[in-house]
């Protein structure tokens, strides 16, 4: 096995220049064993969401685990706290485990051993877990504190794998790799030969199930749901007006197209077609074109009613989370903005005044789509109940300790993963703020014509991530004309730092005229990266008096 | 404790022992179930099979464990049969060097055990 082990100084470190760099972060506290498998379960979720391909989110996985159960069981005096980074550097992925535990002796000498000790029966019982993490990666480092910029231990694995560009912030979909699957028809006829010659028009274009006899249908359409029905009219046992009876039964079977086809259109024209529901009545003997053409128009139709249907719903839903926020509290001006993602998104933002006190929350659903879109309804729905119960007289850190017990104890809501801020504005330009696994806010100091500021110093594990966890809280006081800027990763993953400085610098002092800035500074962020727009909300607060 | 003993299922049959893992087999779960399985465990077991059909997760823990249970079988003259490895933790054991020369694989459990008892 070649020793891949590299110099730490061919990383790019924290604090060192990160072109296009996107990062997810996890703080634990003391690592233990059981934070271990929730932590795989988020980085899992977190690497799908990045598109990673399974067998190299597997590898990483692997490595997480191996290193934190090192940090378990190894370290003379313990880590208070572990930070789990995983960056993308000019599309290729890291993982950074960061930790202020005892360095790990003899890191080189342990490769070594690692590399070439092949054990009593060719494996070892100890030492595996290096030995996999130098096998499956290109590059591997361990920076003791005593050598790194922030003085934590680091141990980084890298690959040179690159990720394709539009899956850095969007999850491959489906149809990304997928070819579509072709419509399922059930075609019902005593008849064989009938059967067989409607078959053969049918089968290059569809995937059919043909039925004989009638009465075997309804099973099959309880088991799998066809997206059409062909059925004779008059056939012995079940005929077809009572299988269509039968098929309405079934949960969704009204939505089902149905085409009845008869010799005897005498008796077709006859029926109740409305009350039935019946798509169309088509007279045997049919020619191949009018039944592809009948077939086709049905399935158009049905698809157009279920998008439109999937569409009101999800505008609805858009609706329903869209930032809602006051325009002034307590001397805070107050600036919204946001964008979801075409085929939905999982950011949303609630607040809840008392008196002169507001405490608020911003939160990001993982995940794309329809389903982030659902679960930020439900965690948006949980989170207003909280906040009607404990927002009177709750601070943030506390706050986000109430989420985090409800987020363990409810097996829905843990089954996805949500970053949340939860951030308290008072008079006078005070603020507190708490974070579980979000982007901490940057504070901007404008006074006297300059604008400088940087990230808040706060940080936070994922809601739900570690059992009975007290958040901490930072307290920030704010003077006249100061900046607090809070938003989703999507928005942070596009603007560092000094793009924010640049686009603040020629914003005029209010919350609404600095919101655009950024807002424009973002878009045009993404469109010169080229990747697809991710979710994203910005919150702008501005203290102080505006012109 | 009683989740992580649900997490394995030993079945010690006159020619070998049936040992069967369920879920994620890590640093945690091993150090609990390890002794035991050592415990319950005849002392002179000549062939182990163990059942990975269920197992989604597999780490260096794991590995060392069934390194553990490879020695007794030879020590003892007998044989390690892995069945029905799939995935993540297939991946593993090819990784670390458990190939066919060390241990016998199985496609499923049933052809491990007509193994390990015409081996017997």
């Amino acid at each position: 096995m070649p020793l891949s082990v590299i110099p730490p100084s061919a990383f790019l470190l924290p604090g060192a220049p990160r072109p296009s760099q996107t990062v997810y972060t996890l703080t634990l506290p003391t690592p233990a064993f059981d934070v271990i498998p929730p932590l795989r379960r988020k980085i899992k979720g977190r690497l799908a969401a990045w598109g990673v391909p399974d067998a190299y989110a597997d590898n990483l996985l692997l490595s997480a685990s191996e290193i934190m159960t090192n940090l378990v069981k190894h370290p003379a005096r313990k880590a208070d706290t572990v930070q789990v980074q995983l960056r993308q550097e000019e599309g290729r992925l890291v993982l950074d485990v960061s930790d202020d535990s005892t360095p790990f002796a003899a890191f080189m000498a342990k490769c070594q051993y690692a590399a070439g000790d092949r054990g009593h029966d060719g494996v070892p019982e100890h030492g595996n877990g290096l030995r996999c993490i130098l096998q499956m990666h290109s590059e591997v480092a361990y920076i003791p504190a005593t050598e790194s910029d922030d003085g934590l231990n680091h141990f980084i694995v890298r690959d040179q794998l690159k990720i394709p560009a539009h899956t850095r912030h969007a999850p491959l979909l489906a149809s990304d790799s997928m070819p579509t699957p072709r419509k399922l028809v059930f075609l019902v006829d005593d008849n064989p030969v009938t059967l067989d010659l409607h078959k053969k028009i049918l089968q290059e274009h569809y995937t059919l199930r043909c039925f004989g006899c009638a009465a075997d249908v309804p099973a099959a359409f309880a088991e799998r749901r066809p997206e059409l029905v062909i059925s004779d009219l008059h056939m012995p046992g079940l005929d077809g007006i009572a299988l269509r009876r039968q098929l309405s039964l079934i949960d969704g079977g009204d939505a089902v197209p149905f085409i009845f086809l008869s010799h005897d259109i005498a008796s077709a024209h006859r029926l109740d077609v409305n009350r039935l529901g019946i798509d169309d009545y088509l007279c045997k003997p049919i020619s191949a074109e009018r039944l592809l053409a009948v077939t086709a128009r049905l399935m158009q139709r049905a698809t157009q009613f279920a998008t439109a249907v999937q569409g009101r719903f999800n505008k609805q839903l858009t609706a329903m989370l869209h930032p809602a926020m006051p325009r002034l509290h307590a001397g805070w001006h107050i600036a919204t903005r946001s964008h979801a993602a075409e085929a939905g998104g999982g950011d949303f933002i609630l607040h809840h005044k008392n008196g002169d006190r507001m405490l608020a929350v911003i939160a990001d659903i993982m995940g794309h789509g329809q389903e982030a879109k659902f679960f930020a309804f439900a965690y948006a729905g949980y989170l207003r109940s909280l906040m009607q119960l404990f927002g009177n007289d709750c601070l943030p850190a506390p706050f986000l300790s109430h989420v985090s017990r409800a987020v363990r104890d409810d097996s829905f809501l843990d089954s996805t993963m949500m970053t949340c801020l939860a951030f308290e504005l008072m008079p006078e330009g005070r603020a507190c703020v708490a974070t579980a696994g979000h982007p901490p806010p940057y504070l901007i100091a404008r006074g006297g014509g300059a604008c400088t500021g940087d990230v808040v110093d706060i940080a936070g594990p994922l809601p739900g991530l570690l059992a009975d966890h007290n958040y901490q809280q930072k307290d920030l006081s704010l003077r006249q004309g100061d900046i607090l800027i809070l938003a989703t990763d999507g928005f942070f993953e596009t603007l560092d730092r000094e793009a924010i400085l640049s686009a603040l610098r020629q914003a005029p002092p209010a919350a609404e005229a600095a919101a655009d800035r950024l807002w424009t500074s973002y878009q045009d962020a993404l469109q010169r990266s080229l990747l697809a727009a991710d979710d994203a909300t910005l919150i702008v607060l501005h203290y102080g008096d505006e012109p | 404790m009683s989740t992580i003993t649900q997490n394995y299922q030993l079945k010690n049959r006159p020619d070998y022992s049936h040992l069967a893992f369920v879920g994620d087999l890590d640093a945690a779960t091993v150090e609990a179930i390890r002794p035991l399985v050592q415990a319950q465990m005849p002392p002179l077991c000549r062939n182990i099979i163990v059942d990975l059909g269920e197992v989604d997760f597999l780490d260096s823990h794991g590995v060392g464990f069934f390194a553990s249970l490879l020695k007794r079988c030879h020590r003892n003259g007998g044989q390690l049969y892995i069945a029905a490895a799939h995935g993540q933790p297939a991946s593993v054991l090819r990784m670390v060097g458990f190939n066919n020369t060390l241990v016998v694989y199985c496609a499923n459990s049933s052809e491990a055990e007509i193994r390990a008892e015409t081996a017997a």
